[in-house]
């Protein structure tokens, strides 16, 4: 019997089968699709993680409170914090660093000719336009003076100053930020999301005057950007906090330094286990799926028993009545991998779409993956759920089949 | 008496056919049925020799195992004892893929019930065989429809086998039962579902065949009017042949008379 003859068959009997067929892969069909969508968005969203962790300057140390085991137990609010104004100074004065921003946040309300807006506020210094990779559309950056004398300066994200002033200059013009007067010495460029957040909603203030306005003491990471080797660079910065916190072990480190890199590797395993785990599920209805397939296939065998009957009067062998159901149901489950496949890509696509209106950044990505796996799947599950039938279809006797009403 | 009776059938019979080679032998076969322990014995001892290109009609009634010697001729079923053979070639002890390519290289099957595949054309219908076949699919074309044409439905090819008329489905049988050149056609009560207008087309074709290209018809039926095509005539009864006669008055194409 020839493959031709085989998918000839299998054609005129899915052509017969009409609506039961396509109800019949319904089951694939939804697990394929569920697979794509899952693993498709899991690689997107890990793009877009890693995006917005490179899309900051390159090369940067960011210098954090708690030990380094304790690096994946984020966020911790419990954790000791530990870096001082000392640590800040010290770094501060070494020829190898080029910027060091130091980053508090505290969410606080923004007013200015009556207009309020929920904004980020962030201590920091003019460094944080290097690690975020953004740039001043008007103004001057406040000085490392004005944090030294703790003035009341402040740099306003690209659209809280849109929402505050429309379309007038906001420099040298007074906001209310937590009850206290701040003069706007520049504003920003809209920027988009840096780490997951929209940097445009960020208002950035002396580390200093962030410290009194919010009675702290200690500071949330340091932002390093070296300027030379990177292990070189984490090594020296180490040893300075060391000394300042006065460890000798460095089992004993109250603090941890981070890179881009390993950000992307946490990004990675994070990611990696959950797409597992997510298609995994989606897996289920895959075997959910098969069982239909087995189902109208063994109700298909006993509709059909007089038709086995008849092929096996005109000289078809066992093997030939058991390769045509076979290749029958791998037909219909490979026919559901193809529409499953479609309507999976085409999900993806639209809850990308939908994604992008909350959040910019996303790419359209499809997991290979995905799509190997579910089109294999699919062409596997027709055999392992097919094989049973067709097997029942090819030992029935061909008198009593013959004989069949 | 039946034993004497028999042997008398089968010593005749031996001389017309020692000058022909038999195409078909049955020597003392039985046939029984094991259902759950329990044995049923339907045939009893069958010997029955059939020549090259003879039209014989086996009769009998319901349950008398004619229908048991048309499987095991036929290759749908296997001999309980015995010897069967089929051309010169013992085929008793042939395994299932064995006894399919028996089926489809050397029997032509035309049935009560015409056995067409519902929902398809009759071109497919008739191609069937072929697919079990080493018949290359550029080849197939041709022979499907010269065969539909020998039948006379040229104009019905792309019908489908539901939309005919009786005498037009067991014209497409026989179509069918041609597609692989048999030597053998096993029409198993070709007319029962027949009006006897339509009857008599597919007897005459059957007897067409049988006149022009030699083919061996094997015929099984209940009618003695049917039976009557034959040149010879079998009978049997509670799985035996109680007679074995050749016919002195053959029907035949022009003697045409109305069925009752």
């Amino acid at each position: 019997m020839k493959t031709s003859d085989l998918i000839e068959l299998s054609i005129q009997s899915l052509k017969r089968g009409g609506v039961r067929s396509v109800l019949s892969v319904l089951g694939i069909v939804i697990g394929i699709a569920s697979v794509i969508l899952i693993l498709s968005i899991t690689e997107a969203g890990k793009s877009f993680i890693i995006s917005q962790v490179q899309s900051a300057g390159s090369d940067l140390l960011f210098l954090e409170n708690g030990s380094p085991s304790e690096v994946q137990k984020t966020p911790d609010a419990f954790t000791k914090q530990v870096l001082t104004d000392q640590d800040y100074r010290s770094l501060k004065k070494q020829t190898w660093i080029t910027s060091i921003a130091p980053v508090n946040v505290d969410m606080d309300s923004v007013t200015a000719q009556g207009q309020v807006v929920n904004g980020t506020v962030v201590g920091t210094n003019e460094g944080i336009t290097k690690a975020f990779n953004i740039n001043i559309a008007q103004g001057v950056f406040f000085s490392e003076d004005d944090a030294v004398s703790h003035r009341r300066t402040v740099v306003l994200g690209g659209s809280v100053a849109k929402k505050l002033f429309g379309s007038d200059s906001a420099v040298g013009h007074m906001v209310d930020i937590g009850g206290q007067k701040f003069r706007v010495t520049a504003t920003m460029q809209i920027a988009g999301t840096r780490f997951l957040q929209n940097v445009d909603d960020f208002v950035y203030i002396p580390y200093t005057t962030e410290m009194d306005v919010y009675a702290k003491t200690r500071y949330m990471e340091f932002i390093i950007q070296p300027n030379i080797a990177r292990n070189e660079a984490i090594d020296r910065a180490k040893a300075i906090v060391r000394d300042n916190h006065k460890i000798s072990d460095p089992k004993d480190d109250d603090f941890r330094i981070m890179t881009q890199e390993d950000a992307v590797k946490i990004v990675d395993q994070v990611t990696g286990s959950l797409s597992i785990f997510l298609a995994a599920v989606a897996g289920i209805s895959l075997v959910v799926g098969g069982i239909g397939i087995m189902n109208i296939m063994f109700v298909t065998v006993t509709e059909r028993t007089k038709e086995i009957g008849i092929r096996k009067s005109l000289g078809a062998r066992t093997g030939s009545i058991m390769r045509q159901f076979l290749i029958e149901s791998v037909f219909l489950t490979t026919i559901g991998g193809v529409i499953g496949t479609s309507l999976g890509v085409l999900l993806t696509w639209i809850a990308i779409q939908i994604i992008l209106q909350y959040q910019t950044g996303w790419v359209f990505t499809l997991s290979t993956t995905g799509i190997a796996l579910g089109v294999g799947f699919s062409t596997a599950v027709g055999i392992i759920f097919g094989y049973a039938p067709a097997k029942r279809a090819a030992s029935v006797s061909p008198i009593e089949a013959l004989r069949y009403e | 008496m039946r034993g004497t009776g028999r042997c008398i059938e089968t010593d005749r019979h031996r001389t017309t056919t020692n000058i022909m080679s038999n195409i078909i032998e049955l020597v003392n076969i039985t046939k029984d049925y094991v259902n759950d322990d329990v044995v049923t014995p339907v045939l009893h001892g069958v010997n029955l020799s059939i020549p090259q290109g003879q039209f014989i009609s086996i009769m009998g009634p319901s349950g008398s195992g004619k229908s048991t010697v048309m499987n095991i001729l036929g290759f749908l079923d296997v001999i309980t004892t015995g010897m069967y053979r089929f051309n010169g070639r013992d085929v008793s002890k042939l395994n299932d893929d064995q006894l399919a390519d028996m089926r489809g290289a050397n029997i032509g099957f035309v049935f009560q019930t015409f056995n067409l595949l519902p929902r398809t054309t009759v071109y497919e219908n008739v191609m069937l065989p072929l697919i079990y076949s080493n018949v290359p699919p550029s080849k197939r074309h041709q022979i499907v429809s010269e065969k539909i044409e020998l039948v006379g439905l040229g104009h019905r090819i792309n019908n489908f086998s539901n939309q005919l008329s009786g005498g037009e489905r067991q014209r497409v049988a026989i179509a069918r039962a041609l597609i692989r050149n048999p030597d053998v056609i096993l029409a198993d009560e070709p007319t029962g579902n027949l009006d006897s207008k339509s009857g008599e087309v597919v007897m005459d074709m059957l007897l067409d065949l049988n006149k022009e290209q030699g083919k061996t018809v094997i015929l099984v039926t209940h009618e003695t009017y049917t039976a009557e095509y034959g040149q010879r005539i079998v009978r049997i009864k509670d799985g035996t042949i109680v007679s074995d006669e050749m016919n002195g008055h053959r029907r035949t194409r022009d003697d045409h008379q109305p069925l009752k």
